[in-house]
């Protein structure tokens, strides 16, 4: 049998900031085709530090980032980001035009691209997040936090980066925002051939889409694995001082009834119940 | 490490030991000592000491390259202002006429000193932003009792500026995110490209004034507390302490430019006439 090739090469991962903070220590990691990726882990844990020295942003102090077949050390941020897109929390921070088909626009023009291929692509990346017409013209800054948020991404994919990472992408928004938003993500994942990367502290979130955990502390990575079996190392999550959610922490204290302690949903935790009762009764 | 309004400095940093007062003291008193001081060579001996305060403060030097090309950059600015720009002066001494242009060595002469009293100056002012934090200016400016109110809006001004700087940093990566890549493209691509962090800046300042103002007046803030109708309380004061050794550093800055000023005023001391490299330069030129 092959092994897989692994879209991204972690190894031996140093980054150290100018002012002497060593943000990440020894991280070797490996991402696949196809994954869907929760970074977690409290604030200054190397989340983000991480992800920025995956497309290139950061240089690493010592050690290798390989994307396919560069390495991030050797290789300029243009060969970067069309593999790896990195959407920033804030999207104010990352709208430059005075339209969003410009915006949209602004990475395939970075990139030389003739301006058919622009067209095209800016069409294709409005289309998929769900940006209508009616907002081309539109300058950005004048859109709702949700819609932003829509045309930050847009911007990304317009670059057609395999891997997209999103750095906090329900950070102030209300339930139903965030769900539109991670819905959008799982179909770039399932249908659209992307890798998912998210930096979130929403554990349901997590537990609702993601299907690999990175529990990050101190720089260092203290866990990684499929989500489940992540949330079932209660001590481990404790030292990144993040809780699963409810129904996991549920499923844990009622595992002794057969309860699977890496229940991540409701959905599943009903199934569950139904199937744990349904066997009570025939034993009766 | 301690960030600082321009660059890092180790918490073990003797500089720390040092009240707000005496660094903002030097700042306002030191920069002035070359426009006292005429020769070149004086000049550059107080950019030595203030560079060699830098390491005794162990600032981390790496932070003067960004100023190596600024310098050149003025350094070409002053002397051709002087000397091609310079005008017609029959009463000076002609040392070249290149295509119509005539250099005079009196006008190269006052190039050469504007040039070596601008460095030390520019020195003492990074040495203070290299080596204070934000709320040192702030202490520092409450220590001589300068009015709420000035200090009030000076701190929001510093405090938006950092803001501004964080976000210019992440407004760049996100540029670079986007395949933004100046390498190897021309001065005029660049500034061009640059504009338009301007955009994502301003946008964000506004917001933030906005924030700013709310949380504020959400808490009562005024800027003539009538709010409280009691004493504004100096909390930030109650953190640093004028010990002796600060008043005597105040004393010995204080000393120097007094001498500084009798020297230059009483003796002629600091004149061109006495200055070997003004001297050994007109030598080789004339």
């Amino acid at each position: 049998m092959n092994t897989p090739t692994p879209f991204i090469r972690v190894v031996n991962l140093n980054y150290q900031y100018p002012d002497g903070t060593h943000a990440l220590r020894d991280i070797n990691l490996e991402i696949y085709d196809g994954e869907f990726i929760a970074f977690i882990g409290q604030n200054g844990s190397g989340k983000t530090t991480l992800s920025k020295c995956l497309n290139g942003l950061f240089k690493p102090t010592s050690g290798d980032v390989i994307v396919e077949d560069l390495n991030s050390k050797t290789s300029s941020i243009v060969q970067m980001v069309r593999r790896v897109g990195y959407v920033f929390q804030n999207p104010d921070h990352q709208l430059f035009n005075s339209n969003c088909w410009d915006e949209i626009a602004y990475g395939p023009r970075n990139i030389q691209l003739p301006e058919e291929q622009v067209k095209e692509r800016v069409e294709e990346a409005a289309k998929v997040v769900g940006l209508p017409e009616r907002y081309f013209s539109e300058h950005p800054f004048f859109l709702s936090k949700g819609l932003r948020q829509r045309v930050a991404i847009a911007s990304i994919l317009a670059l057609r980066p395999k891997l997209i990472i999103v750095d906090e992408p329900t950070t102030g928004q209300d339930a139903r925002q965030s769900f539109e938003i991670m819905d959008f993500l799982r179909d770039l994942n399932e249908n659209h051939g992307h890798i998912i990367v998210i930096i979130t502290h929403d554990m349901p979130i997590v537990a609702a889409y993601a299907r690999r955990v990175v529990a990050m502390g101190q720089g260092r990575i203290l866990a990684d694995g499929p989500t489940a079996e992540v949330f079932k190392q209660t001590d481990l999550l404790a030292q990144t001082f993040l809780e699963p959610p409810q129904i996991t922490q549920l499923a844990q204290r009622v595992q002794d009834l057969g309860y699977d302690p890496g229940t991540l949903t409701v959905e599943s935790m009903v199934a569950q119940y139904i199937a744990l009762r349904g066997k009570k009764d025939n034993n009766n | 490490m301690n960030k600082t309004l321009l660059g890092y400095v180790p918490k073990e940093s003797p500089i720390y030991l040092i009240h707000p007062f005496v660094k903002l003291y030097f700042l306002l008193v030191v920069s002035l000592f070359p426009m006292f001081i005429t020769q070149p060579e004086a000049n550059l001996v107080i950019m030595a000491v203030i560079l060699l305060l830098m390491l005794w403060s162990r600032v981390d030097l790496r932070i003067l390259r960004i100023y190596v090309p600024v310098a050149i950059a003025m350094g070409w600015i002053i002397l051709l202002s002087y000397t091609v720009l310079g005008g017609t002066h029959p009463e000076f001494e002609l040392l070249a006429n290149v295509l119509g242009i005539k250099i005079y060595w009196e006008r190269l002469r006052d190039g050469i000193v504007v040039y070596c009293r601008i460095l030390p100056m520019i020195a003492t002012m990074v040495f203070f932003l290299t080596t204070s934090r934000e709320r040192d200016v702030i202490v520092a400016m409450r220590s001589i009792r300068i009015p709420f109110l000035v200090t009030y809006v000076f701190a929001m001004a510093l405090r938006a500026s950092g803001m501004v700087l964080e976000d210019f940093q992440i407004v760049r990566q996100a540029e670079q995110a986007r395949g933004f890549d100046t390498t190897g493209k021309s001065l005029g691509y660049k500034i061009r490209k640059y504009v338009m962090y301007m955009i994502p800046l301003f946008a964000l300042s506004l917001r933030r004034t906005e924030e700013f103002t709310n949380a504020l007046v959400a808490r009562g803030y005024a800027f003539t507390g009538e709010a409280a109708k009691v004493k504004r309380a100096d909390y930030i004061l109650t953190h640093y302490s004028f010990r002796l050794y600060d008043g005597i550093l105040v004393a010995l800055i204080s000393i120097l430019f007094i001498v500084i000023l009798a020297l230059r005023y009483g003796y002629n001391a600091f004149s061109l006439e006495s200055s070997p490299l003004i001297n050994w330069l007109y030598q080789i030129l004339r």
